[in-house]
């Protein structure tokens, strides 16, 4: 007895030119790759992904290989919760500010849905119940407001601060 | 328009786009970080201001301020005011001229700051969600209380009340004149206001709650997704009209939420406009939701039900309140009441319906839930029979199909003595189960709860059942759910119900057995 009937890898080539190979299931988890699959049909060509580095790529991997099974998201979904988030996927997650930044830019470029709600829901979490001056410390953005802007777009929402 | 908008720039390492996509995943109910990311920088300004005025109002709701342990509360509610008047007040702003000259007609006095004179952003045209009786709440705290001092020689009882009714509505008016021209997208809109005087001399500001007639209607309101309206007769004409040819074709609602008030011995929906919420319906493409409210026995909104047929494969849940069931076989004659010969035919098609609910309506007929392997009793998690003419023998056959009823609510009357037979039809995957019935003695109540399989987390006995509670009872319960039961509700404190001969002492001990005894649970008064 013979299981599911063997599937062709596909080659991935990260920025550095570093290649990986996957089962065509697990690469299919990215839209963009599976439109390419489609478009393209058989071939042992190595698709290139310029704008997504090794490292990051193999944590993409890793988490397509583990969550391969998982039924499509539906598209309309408007009930976004933080604090839905599977032991698996927390621990995932457990990575520094840099590399979190780079799996949000990576899924967002190759379009696994899933990934990019699991990462923006960590950075969203991050956020909750901080004050503006420490949100621009923890994620290092400056405060390009002017003193007047920020007095006129304080003054405007006046009406919900300390809600 | 200052500069603000054009010189946004991003300033992090990640692009706007994802800072977007992060903050979708910052709940609306989260005022403080929604706030706190405004005030980041500008990028984030520019994200977090259409979330955040998406639906301002909905903020700035008695009981929607978290709770302060060290605010009293009429200090909390003079934060609120000046909260809804800060926010007027940035509207005001964005009012155009000529509303600006009404106002000023009816002697609405309005600085205009200079420092307001040109607001950051356009913010009504953020508004997604249209309600206006809490519209008209922040109104009334934007009159209160100077715009109404110079009216304090008037004593003339009344006439000051009247006078600040007509000027808020103006105010009203105006603000949702601006919300229809301005915002492309209003996604739900809610139409309630209830006339407080009971003498008809009181004249509100022509077109005060048609909203539906504001330059822009047919632009904003075409995708409306959720409607829920309170009408009078004279109200349902016009705005039923309107809104079928806004949401005409092809429409999006998915939540439909009627319900008529007026006087008991009159009509309280015409014919007509009854043929336009019917083409409302039928015109829609896939409704989920639908609650009627008639607020009484004998009104056109019953004979609506029977339009639903055409959403079987959409609709979720229903809701019908204070409906007569078989008045639509009289009255007037049109092409929709014929389709069955009962108006709830229909429910026995729904594919997906998880929620069910019936109060105080009569004449419902058990035949249309008596059908074995259809297919809304497979998806049926909550079930609701208060007040209606169906009999607890007839709920109990209903309910031992439903294996995956996950709450039931239902009265039994008279009929108590059958509670431990009932019992045994209860599905196993039930958690939540509220019953009522005109009393309950102790050995009934044992059978009762030995007979229940399921392993149930909230037990409620409401209103009159309560009456014959005595610490027995709550022993009882103690022991037969102390392993599952987190929360008991008993409606102990209602003023009606000071008969029970329960003990501080017994609600002491189930407190120490159940994580959360409620003694308060009042009778819920369906507003809507």
């Amino acid at each position: 007895m013979t299981g599911a009937p063997e599937q062709r890898n596909v080659k991935l080539t990260s920025s550095e030119g570093t290649e990986f190979k996957v089962e065509r299931d697990v690469a299919e988890k990215s839209v963009l790759l599976k439109n390419m699959l489609e478009d393209v049909g058989e071939s042992d060509m190595a698709i290139p992904l310029p704008n997504v580095t090794g490292p990051i790529l193999q944590k993409v991997i890793e988490y397509c290989i583990h969550h391969r099974d998982d039924p499509v998201p539906a598209h309309d979904d408007d009930t976004k919760k933080t604090d839905d988030i599977d032991d698996w996927d927390a621990e995932f997650c457990k990575v520094d500010q840099g590399t979190l930044y780079e799996l949000i830019l990576a899924s967002n470029y190759l379009d696994i849905k899933p990934l990019l709600d699991l990462t923006c829901k960590t950075v969203a979490n991050m956020i909750k119940g901080k004050s503006p001056e420490e949100i621009r410390k923890t994620f290092n953005i400056a405060n390009d407001f002017t003193p007047e802007e920020e007095e006129q777009v304080r003054r405007e929402n006046e009406w919900c601060e300390g809600r | 328009m200052p500069t603000i908008t054009k010189k946004l720039s991003n300033s992090s390492n990640l692009p706007i786009e994802c800072w977007q996509e992060i903050l979708k995943h910052v709940p609306v109910e989260d005022v403080k970080t929604l706030w706190s990311c405004l005030m980041v920088n500008r990028s984030m300004c520019k994200i977090v201001t259409p979330i955040l005025w998406s639906n301002p109002f909905h903020h700035l709701q008695k009981g929607s301020r978290r709770k302060q342990p060290s605010r009293r509360k009429k200090d909390e509610e003079i934060k609120l005011k000046v909260d809804q008047k800060n926010l007027i007040n940035v509207y005001i702003s964005c009012m155009e001229k000529t509303s600006i000259k009404i106002l000023h007609d009816h002697e609405i006095r309005i600085k205009r700051k200079s420092h307001l004179a040109l607001t950051t952003f356009d913010y009504p045209s953020f508004l997604r969600e249209l309600r206006y009786d809490i519209i008209c709440e922040s109104s009334s705290s934007w009159l209160w209380p100077e715009q109404l001092l110079q009216l304090e020689g008037m004593t003339e009882l009344g006439i000051l009340e009247r006078i600040r009714e007509y000027r808020k509505l103006l105010l009203t008016r105006e603000l949702c004149k601006m919300f229809i021209k301005k915002s492309p997208l209003i996604t739900t809109l809610t139409l309630s206001y209830y006339v407080p005087f009971s003498d008809k001399s009181f004249k509100p500001p022509e077109d005060y709650f048609l909203i539906n007639k504001f330059p822009g209607a047919n632009i904003s309101l075409k995708n409306l997704k959720r409607f829920k309206c309170s009408l009078l007769i004279d109200q349902w004409k016009e705005i039923s009209k309107d809104l079928t040819r806004i949401c005409g074709k092809n429409g999006g609602l998915e939540s439909l939420e009627l319900k008529c008030i007026g006087e008991p011995s009159v009509e309280w929906v015409d014919d007509k406009s009854f043929i336009n919420v019917c083409e409302l319906i039928k015109q829609q493409k896939s409704l989920q939701h639908v609650k009627l409210n008639c607020c009484g026995k004998y009104c056109n909104m019953a004979k609506v039900v029977s339009t639903l047929s055409t959403h079987t494969d959409h609709i979720k849940s229903l809701e019908f309140i204070h409906l007569k069931f078989n008045s639509h076989s009289h009255g007037i004659s049109t092409t929709f009441t014929n389709c069955s010969d009962s108006p709830l035919h229909f429910i026995s098609e729904c594919k997906g319906l998880n929620s069910l609910i019936f109060k105080d309506c009569d004449e419902l007929d058990y035949k249309v839930f008596a059908a074995k392997n259809v297919p809304w009793f497979d998806h049926l998690t909550k079930l609701v029979f208060e007040d209606t003419s169906i009999s607890p023998f007839d709920i109990s056959r209903i309910i031992s199909s439903c294996h995956k009823l996950h709450e039931l609510s239902c009265d039994l009357g008279e009929d108590f003595g059958y509670l431990p037979e009932f019992a045994l039809n209860l599905p196993l995957s039930l958690k939540h189960l509220s019953i009522d019935a005109i009393e309950i003695d102790v050995e009934i109540l044992q059978s009762f709860l030995e007979n229940i399989k399921a392993s149930l987390e909230s037990l409620k006995f409401p209103a009159w059942i309560c009456r014959s509670f005595t610490d027995q009872h709550l022993y009882i319960i103690c022991d037969e759910l102390k392993n599952s039961l987190k929360r008991l509700d008993l409606d102990l404190m209602a003023p009606e119900n000071q008969q029970h001969g329960v003990s501080l002492e017994a609600i002491q001990y189930a407190r120490r057995k159940i994580t959360s005894v409620n003694i308060e649970c009042y009778f819920s008064y369906d507003s809507w």
